[in-house]
């Protein structure tokens, strides 16, 4: 398990955009590392204060609670996961790899955040 | 005095006949007028009112066929007790894309003529039979999704193809209109009135929120199915599934259709 500080060690070792960690209800960012930024893969970027607002809405609200949800971003993808003690995102940069090689990225990276 | 009911008000009252769900709403409007909305096992397989021209007529402007066909078909459907509708795909004068399309139209601008002359109230009459055996039917989703694609000027039947090249079959959900707030299309694969309700409100929060970019997508994975809402300029997409291997096929089918995904916009 990574705890808050060794947010800025993971983000770097699994190449990611931003990892971020929220808790508290209303849901908060607690800490984050890193954020999807400049043109163009942080066009469409909503901030991750957009995110710790959407977060409960589409893991909690919609029609099927969902743990883990996914948001694919024209350049970005943005895997938002529920943890026992709060909630874990991971943004990663699209490639022409794909989405399926960004998410593989991107769930490994939230599986060492609270897990 | 009684309010009157606006068209979602009204298809929430449709939505909901008594069991067994067969039979007709009798809707009275402030003009003194009278039109039925026939129920098949609670899905809608007709609707008339005094005032919208006569379904033969349509069928004879929309595909050619000739009054004297159309009057021998009822008078035989009138003999041998057979649904009109279905009999004249039976006798070969219309497909039957072709009757869902005008059965369907000719329904939904009644509908809309019986909101439009004020409805002030629905009383239901069960079925004294087993039912119409009507040749096609429409969910009361599809109806109120219909309704207000034609109020808005857009082809209900496009927009329901442009959703389902998405679902394919394998999901609930809509086309909603942002700017609107509206659903446009329904799918094929039935939902209730109230999960209609619920998604769009969830939907258009989930936009309130955070504005998804135009051929974006949000996926959200369950125990048991998931959901997916995608945008394409103001429109946005819902689908929800319940099972794992239809939500692993609508994400593989979105996410290789979106940049191509073609949908008509509201003025």
């Amino acid at each position: 398990m990574t705890a808050e500080p060794d947010l800025a060690r993971l983000c770097r070792e699994s190449h990611c955009l931003g990892i971020a960690w929220f808790t508290g209800s209303p849901l908060q960012l607690a800490a984050s590392s890193g954020e999807p930024t400049g043109e163009p893969t942080g066009a469409a970027w909503p901030s991750w204060t957009a995110v710790a607002r959407l977060a409960p809405v589409v893991l909690r609200d919609g029609p099927i609670e969902s743990p883990e949800v996914l948001i694919r971003l024209p350049d970005v993808l943005v895997l938002l996961a529920e943890r026992a003690t709060g909630v874990v995102a991971v943004a990663v940069a699209l490639t022409p790899a794909g989405a399926g090689v960004a998410l593989l990225q991107a769930r490994m990276a939230a599986s060492q955040v609270a897990a | 005095m009684t309010a009157k009911l606006g068209l979602f008000a009204m298809f929430a009252r449709l939505a909901e006949p008594p069991e067994p769900r067969t039979g007709a709403w009798r809707i009275r409007t402030d003009d003194n007028r009278e039109g039925v909305v026939l129920m098949e096992a609670g899905r809608i397989c007709w609707a008339n009112h005094d005032q919208i021209g006569r379904l033969g007529d349509e069928i004879e402007r929309r595909y050619g066929v000739s009054r004297t066909a159309i009057e021998q078909v009822i008078k035989t459907c009138r003999e041998q007790r057979t649904p009109f509708a279905a009999s004249l795909v039976d006798h070969g004068y219309l497909t039957a894309a072709q009757l869902t399309s005008v059965l369907r139209d000719h329904t939904c601008r009644s509908i809309l003529l019986l909101v439009r002359s004020g409805v002030r109230d629905c009383e239901w009459l069960p079925h004294q039979g087993n039912g119409y055996s009507p040749g096609t039917t429409l969910s009361v989703t599809q109806a109120a999704c219909t309704c207000v694609a034609t109020v808005k000027g857009l082809g209900a039947e496009r927009l329901e193809a442009s959703l389902e090249a998405m679902l394919a079959g394998d999901a609930a959900g809509m086309l909603i209109h942002a700017g609107s707030r509206l659903p446009f299309a329904a799918s094929a694969v039935p939902m209730t009135w109230q999960q209609l309700r619920r998604w769009l409100t969830w939907a258009l929060r989930v936009d309130e929120l955070s504005p998804l970019p135009s051929r974006s997508y949000l996926a959200g994975r369950g125990q048991s199915g998931g959901w997916l809402m995608w945008r394409v300029d103001a429109m946005l997409g819902l689908a929800v599934t319940t099972s794992e291997d239809a939500q692993r096929r609508l994400m593989l089918r979105v996410a290789s259709s979106l940049a191509e995904w073609t949908v008509e916009q509201p003025a």
